[in-house]
Parts: structure tokens; C-alpha cells; sequence
């Protein structure tokens, strides 16, 4: 028998709610923010991305949880970044040129409200030189998608915010707007999917795998008409002009993004590195993402969520090996036993019978 | 970023072809491969651009469903004054 009070070291784990495909739980503004402070107290460190962790004008932090934009997440899953912590960012933002002047006002006040407010380092600002031309898409399977028009004037203002100092950058780009439409009805009232996250993901990747550093994205739009009937999990996306402000703390303490060496490992012992990843935990019927599939190629542990979605892409259906859970406080279980050293197979009955190794 | 091929000069204005990035929606229909997925699919989109985003959205015995945005790169042409 053994037991102390020795700290056990953190379990880094990933938690995955991909975007735009309206997951019950996170497929709106910052709704799987619970659940990944629940997830970063039992594995001590979680790596997510912003589509957890932003909820419009609601935010938390907490320094166990790595903000980490989702494809520079995959880069991490896959062996190619690690990451490194930082004390701060200094934050570029990034605006298209696209935004009306008082919308373009309103966000400048976010800017300087979290500045003066919460002490973050913000600056240089930069509009781009051309508008962005943001549009909308549905995939066949009914998941968001987008495009931008113009991906070289995004790249072109990445560039010059990095040349003049900035550490991570914050976008802003206006979004089209259909105040009458059935989705953004239905996605208001909780049951539909969130038609803007797919261009968002475009957007911040494209940015992110083209300079390097941490970026994410908030839309700019026109506050819409009071709604009686909105769902909780949408309202954050309701309480103020933008979506800016929780993109802005989120980034001003999002890791350093680190390439693999092109020989050797990673020296420096402050990263986190991708071989000490020790879970992965995702919808149980999205498992389809390069993330997900990454850990499972590794050897890493895969907790599969119950969290419907428009998808069905579940392990039997990819044939793979996961532990199932059926909330998020059952994932967080599966995690804390998984860093604690308790076999997982240990805590279900009834036991599954010990295997034998056939003898030659 | 565009990169720039000789231009063709014209007596009043410079008219140059440019690579112009372009981003791509996709839906592919691939046959389920042996081995690991991911390499697979992303060897698969790379024949269209660079992956940028992508996702299995349908899984079945013998195919998968991807959706998938790319990155790519189209003629152009950028007109300015000589």
C-alpha cells in the first residue's frame, strides 16, 4: 500500500471540441469553459483552443490551461511544435479594413479596456490594407466552413505586426450578417451550429502556420435585436459590442509556439513538449480531426465524450481504441486516474478477466 | 504571400501576372486506407493545396467523407501606373 501528500506531477492533456459542428456542450460562446476548468484542475495542465475558451465578453483564466489555436494545436499533437509558457504576449491587433468606423471605434475601446483594466500589453494596431472579404459556407455534412477573399492582405499585416514587435496577434474581420436567418434563430435558441467558427478556424490558422506565433480571431458584427428566448450557452456573444475582449486574455498568455529542431530533440526543459501528452479528450462522435487521430497514432490516451454533434464519426466507426465517457465529469475521472496511476479498467465492473499471452 | 513573375510592361501602366493565394473548399470521397488515416488524408488533400483546416465528417467500411479547406495559389493580374 502506498499514499502521501508528494504532489503528482501534471498529466498533460489535450481537450478538443471542434468548431462549427454544434457540439451540445461547447458548440456555442465559451460553454465548454466549465469543462475545461474542470479538465485543468484533474490533469494539473490542459492545452486547448479558443473555440473552448472564449465566450464573447466572458473569459477565465487560469494558468493551467495553454490557449493554443486549434491548428497549431494539431502541429502540437502531431510531434511538430511544442510549446512554451510565457509570463506575457504583446499583443498585435489586427483589424480589417473592411470594419465600419464606429464598429472599428468599439473595438479600439476593448483594446484600451483591457489595457487599462486588466493590464495587458497591447500595440502595435494595423488595418489591413485591402478588406478581407469574409464569407460564409455550409459543408455536406452541415458543419461551417468559410473563406476569405483576400488571404494575402490578412498575411501582409500578420508580417508587419510580427516585424514591429508583436509576440501574438488578435484579429478582427468583419463578418457577413443575415440578422434574419434561420441558423443564427436556431443558434441562438440552442439547437443549431455556429455558422461563423469556420472561417474563423480559417482565418486564425492561415495566420498562425504562416508566421508562427499565437493568433486568434474574434468577428466583428452589428449588435443584434434583444432576444427573449436566447439560450444560455449564447448569451455571452450578447452582453456587449464585440467578441474581442475574451481573444485578447485568452492570447496575452497563449505559449510560445516552438518548431521541432531539424536535428535532434528539444533542449530547453522549460517546453512542454508533444511525447508528454498523456490524454486527448473529444466528442465521442468527432474523433476525426488531425488531433485526435495524431494521439491515437502515439499511443496516446483518447477519452471519448458524450457530446452530440451534427457528426457521427465515432471509434468504432475509425477503429479506434478509447476510453468512452458520458460527461465531461466522467472524462475528468478517467484524467485524474490516468495521472493518479490507477488503471482506468480498475474503477468499471463488472473486472474485465486478466489476458493471456498465448505460449508458442 | 504573391510572388511576383516578370511583369509586361505597357506604355502606360505596368500590368504584371501575380501568384495570388487562394483558399479552396473541398469535399473529397476517399477509400478507407490500410493504415493510419491522417497521413492518408492529408497526403490526399495535398494533391489539391495545402491543408488548412480538415475534418473525417463520414465514416463508413470503405470510404470516408472529409471536408476540408486548402490553401492554393491562382493566376492574377496587378495593373499600376508606369
Amino acid at each position: 500500500m502506498t499514499g502521501s501528500g508528494t504532489p503528482v506531477p501534471p498529466l498533460p492533456t489535450l481537450l478538443v471540441i471542434p468548431t462549427g459542428i454544434g457540439c451540445e456542450l461547447g458548440g456555442y460562446a465559451g460553454d465548454g469553459l466549465p469543462a475545461a476548468r474542470l479538465l485543468a484542475a484533474a490533469s494539473g495542465c490542459l492545452i486547448t483552443h479558443p473555440n473552448v475558451m472564449n465566450g464573447a465578453s466572458l473569459y477565465w483564466s487560469d494558468r493551467r490551461i495553454h490557449y493554443v489555436e486549434g491548428s497549431a494545436l494539431d502541429r502540437f499533437a502531431c510531434g511538430d511544435l511544442a510549446l512554451r509558457p510565457v509570463r506575457r504576449q504583446r499583443l498585435g491587433l489586427l483589424l480589417d479594413a473592411g470594419i465600419e468606423p464606429e464598429l472599428l471605434q468599439r473595438h479600439l475601446q476593448v483594446a484600451e479596456g483591457c489595457r487599462a483594466s486588466l493590464g495587458l500589453e497591447i500595440g502595435p494596431v494595423l488595418r489591413s490594407d485591402a478588406p478581407l472579404a469574409v464569407s460564409l459556407e455550409r459543408g455536406p455534412s452541415g458543419a461551417s466552413w468559410g473563406r476569405l477573399g483576400r488571404p494575402d492582405a490578412l498575411l501582409r499585416a500578420g508580417e508587419a505586426l510580427q516585424r514591429a514587435g508583436a509576440t501574438a496577434i488578435a484579429v478582427v474581420a468583419r463578418f457577413p450578417e443575415d440578422p434574419a436567418s434561420e441558423a443564427l434563430a436556431a443558434y441562438r435558441g440552442g439547437s443549431g451550429v455556429d455558422a461563423l467558427a469556420g472561417a474563423e478556424a480559417v482565418i486564425s490558422h492561415l495566420l498562425s502556420q504562416h508566421l508562427g506565433l499565437p493568433c486568434a480571431h474574434a468577428p466583428a458584427l452589428s449588435p443584434l435585436p434583444l432576444s427573449a428566448d436566447l439560450d444560455p450557452r449564447a448569451a455571452g456573444e450578447e452582453l456587449g459590442y464585440t467578441f474581442l475582449a475574451c481573444v485578447l486574455v485568452g492570447l496575452s498568455r497563449a505559449p510560445d509556439l516552438v518548431p521541432a529542431p531539424a536535428t535532434g530533440a528539444w533542449s530547453d526543459p522549460q517546453l512542454l513538449r508533444p511525447d508528454l501528452i498523456g490524454a486527448v479528450v473529444a466528442p465521442a462522435d468527432a474523433l476525426g480531426g488531425a488531433a485526435v487521430l495524431a494521439c491515437s497514432e502515439r499511443g496516446v490516451r483518447v477519452i471519448a465524450v458524450h457530446n452530440p454533434c451534427l457528426l457521427q464519426v465515432n471509434a468504432a466507426a475509425l477503429g479506434l481504441e478509447v476510453l468512452p465517457a458520458r460527461s465531461y465529469s466522467e472524462a475528468a475521472g478517467l484524467v485524474l486516474a490516468l495521472r493518479e496511476g490507477i488503471a482506468p479498467a480498475a474503477l468499471q465492473r463488472p473486472l474485465p478477466p486478466l489476458t493471456w499471452l498465448q505460449a508458442r | 504571400m504573391p510572388s511576383t513573375r516578370p511583369s509586361l510592361a505597357s506604355t502606360r501602366s505596368e500590368v504584371e501576372l501575380v501568384k495570388a493565394l487562394l483558399l479552396r473548399s473541398l469535399h473529397l470521397q476517399l477509400e478507407r486506407p490500410p493504415g493510419p488515416l491522417r497521413p492518408a488524408i492529408e497526403a490526399a488533400l495535398a494533391s489539391h493545396g495545402r491543408p488548412l483546416r480538415w475534418a473525417i465528417t463520414a465514416a463508413g467500411e470503405r470510404h470516408l467523407e472529409i471536408e476540408a479547406v486548402v490553401v492554393g495559389e491562382a493566376d492574377g493580374i496587378r495593373q499600376s501606373r508606369a
